[in-house]
C-alpha cells in the first residue's frame, strides 16, 4: 500500500538530491523517479476505487489535530494525471540543453507541490502549497531568457499573491466562526451557521480560487504567463495542463464545502459562459500562437465552468472528464508550439508557414489535437462536450455552447493556416525518438479518449455512459456545419474581424487587475446575499 | 465591544493595502502595498480567539485556562512566505529597473512591448 506522503517528499527529495548529482546522470535519475511515482499514482488509483477514500494522518494525531492526507476519487485523478504528464514531459525534454540541475529541480519541486496540493485535506495546507508554487512557477517561466519577460513576471507573481492573501483573510474569518480548518468538518459545521455570517468568508476563498481558474475578469495574467517567451514549452505545458486545473480543483472543494449553505451553480453557469465567450474573442485577434493557446486554454476554463455549474451528474462528470481531455490536448499543442518556435525562430502566426511539409509528425499529432478541442465525433473533446451540454438542451445556454464550439473553430483555423503552403526550406526537420513517441503518446490518447470514452468513463469515474449511434450522428452533422461554417467565414472574414477584435483587445495593467479582483468579489457578495439556502 | 481590536484594525489595514495597490503606478509602492495586505491578514489571524483571561498553552495548567494556538502556528508559516515572496519581488523589481530604467507599470509594459518589437 502505498503511502501518501510519498508523492510529495519523494519529488522533493529527488529534487534536491539532483541539484547536487553531477550532470550526466541527472536526467536518468529524474526519469526514473518519475516513472516509479507514474507507477504508485496508479496503484492508489486503484486502491481508491476500491476503498473509496483512504487517508494518512502525518505524525499519527488524530484526523483533525494534524496535518492529515487524504484521497478520494477527484484526487486521485488528479495525481495520476499530475505524475502521468509531468513523466511525459520529462521524457519529452530528455534532450533539451537547458534541461539541466536546477530545471529538473524546479520542475520536481513544482511536482511536489501540485501533489501536494491534490491530496491535502484542510485549506491552511492549500493556502501554502499554492504560494510556494507560485514562486516555483514564476522562476520557471522567467527561465530562458529572464530578463526580457521581466514585467510578465513580476506582474504574475504580484496578481496571484494578492489573489491568495484575498485567500487567507477569508480562511482567517471562516476559522473564527468554525475553528477548524479540513475540509470535511468545515463544511458539517457551516451547514449550522447563519449564511449571512459565511458571506464574506466564502466570497473571499471563491475570488482567489475564481482567479487560479482563469475566470472572467480576472484571466489577465494566464495569457502573459502561458506565452511567454522565456518559459521552455514544457513548462507552459504544464501551466496549462495542471496547474491552472488546481483553480478548479480549488473551486470543486469550496462548493463542497459551501454546499449547503450557499448555492453557487448560476454564478459559475454565468461565469462560466461569459469566460469562454471572452477567451474566443481575445484568442480571435493575436498572433502570438503561444498567446493563441493560452486565450484558448481561458476559453476551455469556461466550459469547464459552464460544466460544473449546472450540478447535474451527467455534466459534472463531463466536466472532470474535459479537465483530463484538456489536459492533453493542450499540452501537445503547446510542445508542437515549442517546436515550431524553434525550429522558424519566431512566434508570429503570419510569418510561419509549411508546417505538415517540414515536419509532418508534430503537424499530424497537432491536428489529432485540434480535432479533439473542437469535438470532433470519435475525439475526446466530442465526449466531454456531450455530456455537458446534454442537460442543457433547448435552454439559452445551449445555443450559447454552439456559439463556443465555432468560435474555437475559428480560431483554430486560424492557427491552422500555419501548416498549409510550402516552407522556406522543404527538408525535412529531424525530430528526436523521444519528443516523436511523447507527441504519438498524447495523440493516442486523444484519439483513444473518444473511441474507448464509455469505457474509460466507466473506469474512471465509474459510471455509465451510453453514446447512442443517432446522437453521434447528430452531433457529427452539426460539427461539419459548424467547420464548414467556420472554413467559409475565416476565408471571408478573417481580417476585418482580426481588425475588430484587436480593438476590443485589453490589455489591462497591474492597478486594472487589482480593480478586476475587487470587482469580482463584490459581485461575489451581493450574488451570495441573494442566492443563500 | 471593544471597536480597536485586532479584526477591525486588521480590515481598516487590507482596505489601504488594496488602495495602495489600486491607485498608485509605482512598483515600489505596489509592493510595499501587497506587505501590508499579507500583514493585515496575519494580524487578523494573531488575534483570532484570543481572551484576556486565558493563558497560553505552555506548561501545566488545565485544558479550559487555555487559549487557541494555532492561528499563531500557522502564522509562522505565513510570514516566512511573505517575507520569501518580498524578496523574488524585489529582485525581480531591481533586475527590472537595471534594465528599463523605470519604476513605472505602464512604462515599463510599453518598454517591454518595444523590446519584442524589436525583436
Amino acid at each position: 500500500m502505498v503511502s501518501l506522503s510519498l508523492f510529495v517528499l519523494v519529488p522533493l527529495f529527488a529534487a534536491v538530491f539532483i541539484y547536487l548529482l553531477p550532470e550526466k546522470i541527472v536526467r536518468v535519475v529524474g526519469l526514473f523517479v518519475q516513472a516509479a511515482l507514474f507507477a504508485a499514482s496508479l496503484i492508489l488509483f486503484v486502491a481508491v476505487q476500491a476503498q473509496g477514500y483512504i487517508e494518512e494522518s502525518l505524525g499519527g494525531w488524530v484526523v483533525f489535530s494534524g496535518i492529515t492526507l487524504g484521497v478520494d476519487l477527484l484526487s486521485a485523478i488528479m495525481l495520476v494525471m499530475t505524475t502521468g504528464l509531468f513523466f511525459l514531459f520529462l521524457l519529452y525534454n530528455a534532450s533539451a540543453p537547458y534541461v539541466r540541475n536546477l530545471f529538473l529541480t524546479l520542475f520536481l519541486i513544482l511536482q511536489c507541490l501540485l501533489s501536494g496540493i491534490f491530496i491535502s485535506t484542510d485549506l491552511f495546507n492549500v493556502y501554502v502549497l499554492i504560494e510556494v508554487g507560485t514562486i516555483v512557477v514564476t522562476l520557471l517561466i522567467l527561465f530562458k531568457q529572464s530578463k526580457r519577460i521581466l514585467y510578465d513576471g513580476l506582474i504574475y507573481l504580484m496578481i496571484n499573491i494578492v489573489s491568495m492573501s484575498f485567500f487567507l483573510l477569508g480562511l482567517g474569518m471562516l476559522y473564527r466562526l468554525v475553528g477548524v480548518l479540513d475540509f470535511a468538518t468545515i463544511g458539517e459545521r457551516a451547514a449550522q451557521l447563519e449564511s449571512q455570517q459565511l458571506i464574506l468568508p466564502c466570497a473571499l476563498m471563491l475570488t482567489a480560487a475564481c482567479l487560479k481558474a482563469a475566470a472572467f475578469p480576472v484571466f489577465s495574467w494566464l495569457p502573459k504567463a502561458h506565452g511567454t517567451p522565456g518559459a521552455p514549452s514544457v513548462v507552459s505545458a504544464v501551466l496549462s495542463g495542471l496547474y491552472v486545473k488546481s483553480g478548479i480543483y480549488l473551486i470543486l472543494r469550496l462548493q463542497g464545502i459551501f454546499a449547503e449553505v450557499f448555492d453557487l451553480r448560476p454564478f459559475f453557469l454565468g461565469l462560466g459562459l461569459v469566460t469562454a465567450f471572452a477567451g474566443i474573442i481575445l484568442a480571435l485577434s493575436q498572433r502570438d500562437i503561444k498567446r493563441i493557446l493560452a486565450y484558448s486554454t481561458v476559453s476551455q476554463m469556461g466550459l469547464i465552468l459552464l460544466g460544473l455549474g449546472q450540478g447535474t451528474p451527467h455534466a459534472y462528470h463531463g466536466a472532470l472528464y474535459h479537465v483530463i481531455n484538456h489536459a492533453l490536448f493542450k499540452s501537445l499543442l503547446f510542445l508542437v508550439a515549442g517546436l515550431i518556435i524553434e525550429v522558424y525562430g519566431t512566434r508570429d502566426l503570419h510569418r510561419i508557414r509549411g508546417v505538415a511539409r517540414k515536419m509532418p509528425l508534430p503537424a499530424i499529432t497537432a491536428i489529432v489535437a485540434m480535432l479533439g478541442v473542437t469535438g470532433a465525433p470519435f475525439f475526446n473533446g466530442s465526449l466531454s462536450k456531450y455530456l455537458i451540454e446534454s442537460d442543457l438542451q433547448g435552454s439559452l445556454f445551449a445555443y450559447g455552447l454552439i456559439a463556443i464550439n465555432f468560435g474555437t473553430v475559428l480560431y483554430f483555423l486560424r492557427f491552422l493556416s500555419m501548416f498549409k503552403g510550402a516552407a522556406s526550406q522543404e527538408t525535412q526537420e529531424k525530430i528526436p525518438l523521444n519528443r516523436q513517441a511523447v507527441l504519438v503518446v498524447f495523440a493516442m490518447l486523444c484519439l483513444g479518449g473518444g473511441f474507448f470514452g464509455s469505457f474509460f468513463m466507466d473506469w474512471i469515474f465509474g459510471v455509465d455512459i451510453a453514446f447512442p449511434l443517432p446522437v453521434a450522428l447528430e452531433k457529427g452533422t452539426i460539427y461539419l456545419a459548424t467547420v464548414a461554417a467556420g472554413i467559409v467565414l475565416h476565408r471571408v472574414l478573417d481580417r476585418p474581424l482580426t481588425r475588430l477584435t484587436h480593438r476590443l483587445q485589453l490589455e489591462p495593467g497591474f492597478n486594472e487587475m487589482c480593480l478586476a479582483i475587487l470587482v469580482l468579489f463584490a459581485v461575489q457578495v451581493f450574488y451570495l446575499n441573494g442566492f443563500a439556502f | 465591544m471593544q471597536w480597536i481590536n485586532g479584526e477591525t484594525i486588521s480590515l481598516v489595514l487590507f482596505c489601504v493595502g488594496m488602495y495602495g495597490l489600486l491607485a498608485r503606478r509605482n512598483i515600489i509602492k505596489s509592493i510595499i502595498s501587497l506587505m501590508i495586505l499579507e500583514a493585515s491578514v496575519i494580524i487578523y489571524f494573531i488575534t483570532l480567539h484570543g481572551q484576556m483571561d486565558k493563558q497560553p498553552p505552555i506548561g501545566d495548567i488545565p485544558p479550559e485556562m487555555m487559549v487557541d494556538p494555532l492561528p499563531q502556528a500557522l502564522m509562522i508559516t505565513a510570514i516566512v512566505i511573505g517575507i520569501s515572496v518580498t524578496a523574488v519581488n524585489l529582485t525581480l523589481f531591481i533586475t527590472l529597473y537595471h534594465r528599463y530604467g523605470t519604476t513605472n507599470w505602464y512604462k515599463a509594459k510599453q518598454l517591454q512591448r518595444q523590446e519584442k518589437k524589436n525583436g
